[in-house]
């Protein structure tokens, strides 16, 4: 009858797994969470553009810079192509200032005041009934910007505009790593951002999960029937192994309906009337046009078919793994000194800690992923799970990423078997929390404690 | 003498200053039903521990099955913790198993074995049920199959019956009594209730401050104990008796059985400590001689005035 501790490990992995996976809310959250993360994304852009109210322009020309006199007292554009028709701005234009009561009367919700002192200081006072939105104002700046540049390429040069335009240069700096030959961009740190906030998350959760877990098992009374037959040290491996396996099910699943997801998003594009019309505006032969080429024609969108996704999501995994496993320590040693759950709030902050400072760290490194501060945190094993995240979409020499995971999974055994240690006593002390002296007495023995 | 299943010399624990166990020497042997007794601190708990294999003695050695003890040799006992309960997220059978697995038992064992355990215990409708659902006493008698499920030959079962009704208490003690008397399995009782340990043990160890003060046959420890006690059934002068009787020895306790029309026929029972110097011989002797003496025999304390006695006595 008598089993190897590898079995015995084994039986408590499979418990901690299968006692997990098949609760309602696992269920219910590995489902729904791509489909919510989807129809939020999707949801706040719809709700974006509903609420998004036109705006309607007063423009006071005070000196006759962008307008020129017409039929009944009228005063209309000298350069009309610069005021582009929309539906969400709309352009009137004067000498006078209304008052506001005339503005709000008169359908207005905002005037522009400008006069000869604009050619000088560039600035001109926008006076608002409602604030603009940021996409309307970038608009407002926009068509007012080309209108006072066509006026000075006019008065001040022998150029006509589109020769202007022609010598017009706009740099765009398109970052290419030497080594790697890929694209870096804004788009790539964002996704990181993404991915780390993911990271920190199920660190988080699942680290909670075996904090829990040991708190029932003391609390219920339940640990020393359970270790009258498993070795401390056993049991803890067994739940930090089945619960990291309940994450990456998670992971895994989620990743797979996302891409199921955005399979049927790009299928339902391509079959749409928007496809049709979006191929016939970039002047493409009708059909040749896939999602893929609405990705690749999209500014802000194109960078995610450049994305590595299999390095993406299998250095997230590990990453997971080992950063889940180290926090899990932790999270597991504070489950074991307390007998119920809210005896270990103010215990967890130090433990949350260098998580939240590592997504502080990732928010500051977005626009800066090679700066020195982000390559150190994506180095130090307690901010590299979350920190790294934001590096990778950028292309990291692999070294990096070696160099982090070696040092990761060396913090993370470390500290698994040091919590063990801790674990085998404190979990059975009951009507006493450990002092910190205790702990480290215990975390400096290595005998086991049991038989 | 055959080999002890469990046998303890000059073991030791230690908590920091706290001396748990100081070197204690027991002995429990096959197929016996043994009462492990002692109040609150004794090391009943500490020693316990140690022989399912939760803590290692500071010193002095453990054998089990005459074999120094050994991680293997756990699988062969089972022990329901007084402090015990079950993982709320799992049904009634899947955990039993998980725990008959963890002792080794294939699985399709353990669920046949299940079976006629839910049967036994009359808990054959919650196979599937959720822990949470269990009332006290249910809850009582699955960490009671799942002690047992994996056919231990060693039992060890701390205060087993508290929370259950008089009724499956009895269920619940008719099938350890079957265990021992069917299967030969050792059972170690840890418990305060001294009537079931004048029902079930054969055997008692008392155990006191971290040290072992009295063990024996649970008859003999009685018998022992019990300091020239005596029980008389007599007709006669009761005055004058109790009287005389005042004068050399301890009067406990008086009763009379029936009226009747005449004083002098009726029965009385006296319950008399003789002193050391008094045996009992020579006082039915005396006895005899003064009145009319039907009946005597020797009055065996309680197990409960046992323990109220030997620990105090190990105080003072």
């Amino acid at each position: 009858m008598n089993q190897g501790a590898f079995q015995i490990w084994g039986t408590v992995v499979r418990r901690e797994y299968v006692t997990r996976v098949r609760r309602r809310a696992f269920l219910v959250a590995t489902l729904l969470g791509p489909v919510l993360w989807v129809g939020l994304v999707a949801g706040i852009v719809v709700l974006t553009q509903s609420t998004e109210s036109p705006a309607k322009v007063w423009v006071v020309d005070h000196d006759g810079l962008l307008t020129v006199p017409a039929e009944g007292g009228q005063f209309v554009p000298t350069f009309p192509s610069c005021y582009p028709e929309r539906s969400l701005l709309e352009y009137r234009f004067g000498r006078e200032v209304k008052e506001a009561d005339v503005l709000e009367a008169e359908g207005y919700t905002c005037m522009v005041e400008l006069d000869e002192g604009i050619l000088q200081s560039k600035k001109a006072q926008l006076l608002h009934l409602e604030p603009p939105t940021g996409k309307t104002k970038r608009w407002m700046q926009r068509d007012l910007s080309q209108a006072l540049e066509r006026l000075k390429v006019r008065e001040q040069s022998e150029l006509n505009y589109e020769d202007y335009l022609a010598l017009k240069t706009d740099v765009v700096l398109v970052g290419i790593d030497m080594t790697t030959g890929e694209h870096k961009g804004a788009g790539q740190g964002g996704l990181g951002f993404v991915f780390s906030i993911f990271m920190l998350t199920f660190v988080l959760v699942y680290g909670m999960h075996v904090m829990r877990g040991v708190i029932e098992e003391k609390s219920n009374r339940i640990v020393e029937v359970v270790l009258s037959t498993v070795r401390p040290g056993q049991l803890l491996a067994g739940k930090i192994a089945g619960i990291g396996l309940v994450g990456l099910t998670q992971i895994a699943a989620w990743a797979a309906l996302s891409w199921a997801l955005m399979l049927g998003l790009g299928m339902a594009i391509e079959q749409s009337a928007w496809m049709e019309s979006w191929t016939a505006t970039q002047g493409l032969t009708a059909g040749t046009a896939d999602f893929q080429t609405v990705l690749a024609a999209e500014e802000d969108l194109a960078f995610l078919l450049d994305i590595n996704w299999g390095v993406m999501l299998g250095c997230g995994a590990l990453y997971f793994v080992l950063g889940y496993a180290m926090y899990a320590a932790f999270f597991a040693t504070i489950g074991a000194m307390v007998e119920q759950e809210a005896d270990a709030q103010y215990l967890m902050l130090p433990v949350m800690m260098p998580l939240l400072f590592s997504y502080v760290l990732a928010s500051m490194t977005i626009d800066a992923p090679e700066s020195t501060l982000a390559i150190v945190s994506s180095f130090v094993p307690f901010s590299s799970p979350v920190s790294m995240m934001v590096r990778l979409p950028m292309g990291v020499p692999w070294w990096h990423v070696a160099i982090s995971m070696a040092l990761l999974a060396g913090t993370a055994a470390l500290l698994v078997a040091l919590a063990a240690r801790v674990y085998r006593v404190a979990i059975l002390m009951y009507g006493k929390r450990p002092t910190f002296r205790e702990i480290v007495r215990w975390t400096l023995r290595p005998d086991s404690g049991a038989l | 003498m055959t080999t002890p299943v469990l046998h303890t010399q000059g073991v030791t624990k230690s908590f920091g200053d706290h001396v748990a166990l100081s070197p204690l020497d027991v002995e429990v042997q096959e197929g016996r039903i043994v009462g492990l007794l002692g109040p609150n601190g004794a090391g009943k708990t500490t020693l316990l521990r140690m022989v399912t294999g939760i803590t290692k003695p500071d010193a002095g050695e453990l054998r089990m099955w005459g074999q120094p003890h050994h991680r293997k040799l756990l699988s062969r006992m089972g022990y329901l913790p007084e402090e015990r309960g079950l993982y709320k997220s799992m049904r009634v059978a899947e955990q039993v198993l998980y725990f008959a697995t963890l002792r080794g038992m294939a699985r399709s064992d353990a669920e046949r074995e299940l079976k006629g355990w839910f049967e036994r215990l009359e808990v054959e409708g919650w196979w599937n049920r959720e822990v949470a659902d269990l009332s006290k006493g249910m809850a009582q008698k699955i960490q009671f199959i799942a002690t047992v499920l994996h056919r231990p030959e060693m039992l060890i079962l701390d205060e087993p019956f508290s929370g259950l009704d008089p009724i499956n208490a009895a269920l619940v003690r008719g099938e350890m009594m079957r265990l021992v008397k069917d299967t030969g399995t050792t059972l170690v009782l840890s418990t305060h209730d001294m009537g079931s340990v004048e029902a079930l043990c054969d055997e008692v160890i008392l155990l006191h401050q971290g040290k072992k003060v009295l063990a024996g046959p649970t008859d003999v420890v009685r018998e022992d104990a019990r300091r020239g006690r005596i029980r008389l059934a007599m007709r006669g002068n009761l005055m004058g008796f109790v009287a005389e009787l005042g004068a050399r020895a301890e009067l406990l306790s008086k009763s009379t059985r029936s009226e009747t029309a005449k004083a002098s026929d009726a029965i009385h029972d006296l319950d008399i400590a003789l002193p050391e110097d008094w045996p009992m011989p020579a006082f039915l002797a005396w006895a005899v001689g003064h009145v009319d003496v039907l009946e005597a025999v020797p009055l065996k304390l309680s197990m409960e005035e046992v323990f109220v006695q030997s620990v105090e006595s190990a105080s003072s």
